[in-house]
């Protein structure tokens, strides 16, 4: 498919894509806001304190890699790094060719994504199934998914009876129980016959060397126990230091992802299978991968490496809800996706995302970590400007006008909440954003087209 | 160079950092107390029950964790293969009240594959075993892979509707022993 421009994009969307997209992040969003408060005393501090731990770690995040090494092969867990995408694909195809059988097992994970690794096994010569129903479907669909943590939230229960049916996988049904058990038997089938199984990891702690994946499914964990050879694939952002830190990330995660008190399985895997096991495999790789993010690191932006991906920030952006995850022509969509990946493919090529947004500030309100995502993309445009790739006499909100001048920034920020009609401080605030934060967004539209 | 050279010398030394000055508290738990143990399991679907309810495995396919075993009544079908049982059943290293979570590691006499294969999980108990909160709980981490579960397997992938018993179990039973 060509790249069209994000709006032309968003304006063929069909209303029901939209409709499930606007209920869905809506629903989410206020869950959210709904349970934080009883999860944490002061849900405030739990934030500054997370972002303070990811600080920690990315300051020095080369002792933190290499401490973290060390504690990973002394549970035999064997470290391979990876400067770019490339070398990752390559190190996972020599791994994946030395085990017995050619099916693979995936769990869901955003960095296999980014690094193309699915259409790269199969010229190989495996079958590669992706696991997590949303991106079963997805894949299966020949799509891609449209956001973080709910792959097919852009498909109706009618498009998945569609596509189950002709694959084959049962009779026609509209029930999504139904389909959840039709997928539920063909992939037991999968998990219990491969030999290599595929994971993302969602932290790894430095001082234990423990790898920590979280899922609601139990595929993550079928993908990672079933198959004799477990390869994870691991940003080296993805670190935290300590055990103790565990509480304070699994609980905000889980609650700025789904709502959830805890996510359904946390695994916390230490090594594969000892003498004295019965099962589990025998192998666990841990791809260490680069991929852009050490200059990241080194420049303005280098708070964007905070990011858990707990798909917050999607949920309420009214660009994302607009144009939905598909727009951002890349695995991460959404206010985060506008930020990081012009700074992964490059401004020329992707520097039009920083400029799909209303600048509302919702996405820095609900990041759990605080990653001041609108200044980001502040800052994105004026580099594209300079540079000038930045397309001239686009007609912008009273809201981009301001942003366009850089020293404007940050009063021009602290004044836009107040511009939609919000005065309040805190996460309480969003309780008010699925009404307002439509509107600076069609006034840009419109005033567009 | 090696990848590894290359991306730590990408990544250079290291810079200042200073800890932010707040401490982050969970809402505070009372005690460890199986009351709330028992209304966060059910708001997600498991249910919590005591060792009576071993007797309903009588005559049903089960794969065990062999130091769960001891706790099976005579009659059980004891199998040897995870996707062809019926029930799961596990014994459990601690239960949080906080999160109704059970936190179940690997060993020598345990099987992962137990909590995970079979449509049904029942997850004993001992006696001594419920502790508040998640801190706690983690705070008892050993060397080995361990994993922590909360209630039945789950998604809401398709239109957002809440499916129970996807890939891994879709009931849940913690029985006090
Ligand atoms: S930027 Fe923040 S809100 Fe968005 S996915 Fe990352 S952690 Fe979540």
């Amino acid at each position: 498919m060509a790249n069209p421009p994000m709006e032309d994009f968003a304006r063929r969307l069909r209303p029901s894509t939209l409709e499930g997209i606007q209920s869905a992040t809506v629903g989410r969003v206020r869950e959210r806001v709904r349970l934080l408060p009883f999860v944490f005393a002061d849900v405030e501090a739990a934030r500054t304190q997370a972002a303070s731990i990811k600080d920690e770690v990315l300051a020095d995040l080369g002792g933190n890699l290499v401490r973290f090494e060390a504690a990973c092969l002394k549970h035999g867990i064997q470290v391979h790094w990876a400067l770019d995408a490339a070398r990752a694909r390559e190190i996972v195809l020599d791994l994946a060719s030395r085990a017995e059988g050619r099916l693979v097992v995936k769990a869901k994970s955003m960095v296999t994504e980014e690094i193309h690794l699915n259409a790269f096994l199969e010229a190989a010569g495996f079958e590669v199934v992706e696991t997590d129903l949303g991106e079963y479907v997805v894949q299966i669909d020949g799509d891609h998914p449209s956001h973080i943590v709910a792959p097919i939230i852009h498909k109706t229960r009618y498009e998945v009876a569609r596509s189950f049916a002709q694959k084959g996988l049962g009779p026609y049904t509209e029930d999504p129980g139904e389909l959840t058990l039709q997928a539920r038997a063909r992939l037991r089938e999968k998990f219990r016959t491969a030999s290599i199984g595929i994971s993302g990891v969602n932290f790894g702690v430095v001082e234990s060397g423990r790898l920590v994946l979280v899922e609601n499914e139990g595929n993550s964990r079928l993908s990672t126990t079933a198959p004799s050879i477990h390869i994870a694939i691991m940003g080296i952002e993805k670190l935290i230091p300590r055990e103790a830190d565990l509480p304070l990330f699994l609980r905000l995660l889980a609650g700025s992802a789904t709502a959830q008190r805890m996510t359904t399985y946390v695994h916390l895997i230490s090594g594969p299978r000892r003498e004295d096991e019965s099962d589990g495999p025998r192998e666990v790789h841990l791809v260490l991968l680069d991929n852009g993010r050490s200059a990241i690191r080194s420049g303005p932006y280098r708070d964007v490496l905070r990011c858990i991906r707990c798909g917050a920030c999607l949920n309420v952006c009214p660009v994302y809800r607009q144009a939905s995850g598909h727009a951002y022509r890349h695995p991460y969509s959404g206010p985060i996706g506008a930020v990081l990946t012009p700074l992964l493919e490059g401004l020329e090529k992707m520097g039009d995302l920083a400029r799909a947004s209303t600048l509302c500030g919702a996405c820095e309100e609900v990041c759990p970590v605080k990653i001041p995502l609108p200044h980001h993309l502040l800052r994105l445009r004026d580099e594209a400007a300079r540079q000038g790739l930045a397309p001239k006499g686009i007609p912008w909100s009273r809201f981009a006008s301001v942003a366009d001048e850089p020293p404007m920034w940050r009063s021009g920020l602290t004044l836009l909440p107040l511009a939609s009609g919000l005065s309040e401080k805190g996460w309480s605030e969003v309780r008010a954003a699925p009404r307002r934060e439509g509107r600076p967004f069609r006034r840009w539209w419109d005033e567009r087209s | 160079m090696s990848d590894r050279e290359a991306i730590l010398a990408r990544i250079g030394s290291a810079w200042p950092w200073q800890a932010a000055s707040t401490e982050v508290v969970g809402r505070p738990v009372e005690r460890e107390s199986w009351a709330l143990f028992t209304e966060r399991l059910h708001g997600l679907g498991g249910e919590v029950a005591g060792p009576e309810a071993l007797t309903t495995l009588v005559e049903r396919s089960v794969y065990s964790d062999e130091d769960a075993a001891a706790y099976l009544p005579e009659g059980v079908r004891c199998v040897d293969d995870p996707w062809q049982a019926e029930i799961g059943v596990t014994l459990v290293d601690w239960a949080v009240a906080e999160t109704g979570s059970l936190l179940i590691a690997t060993g020598s006499d345990r099987r992962r594959l137990a909590s995970l294969c079979p449509p049904h999980h029942y997850a004993l108990v001992p006696e001594g075993r419920l502790l508040a909160t998640l801190e706690e709980a983690l705070g008892h981490l050993t060397v080995r892979t361990t994993v922590l579960v909360t209630g039945p397997s789950r998604t809401a992938d398709i239109e957002g509707v809440l499916i129970r018993g996807v890939h891994g179990p879709g009931s849940l039973t913690a029985v006090r022993l």
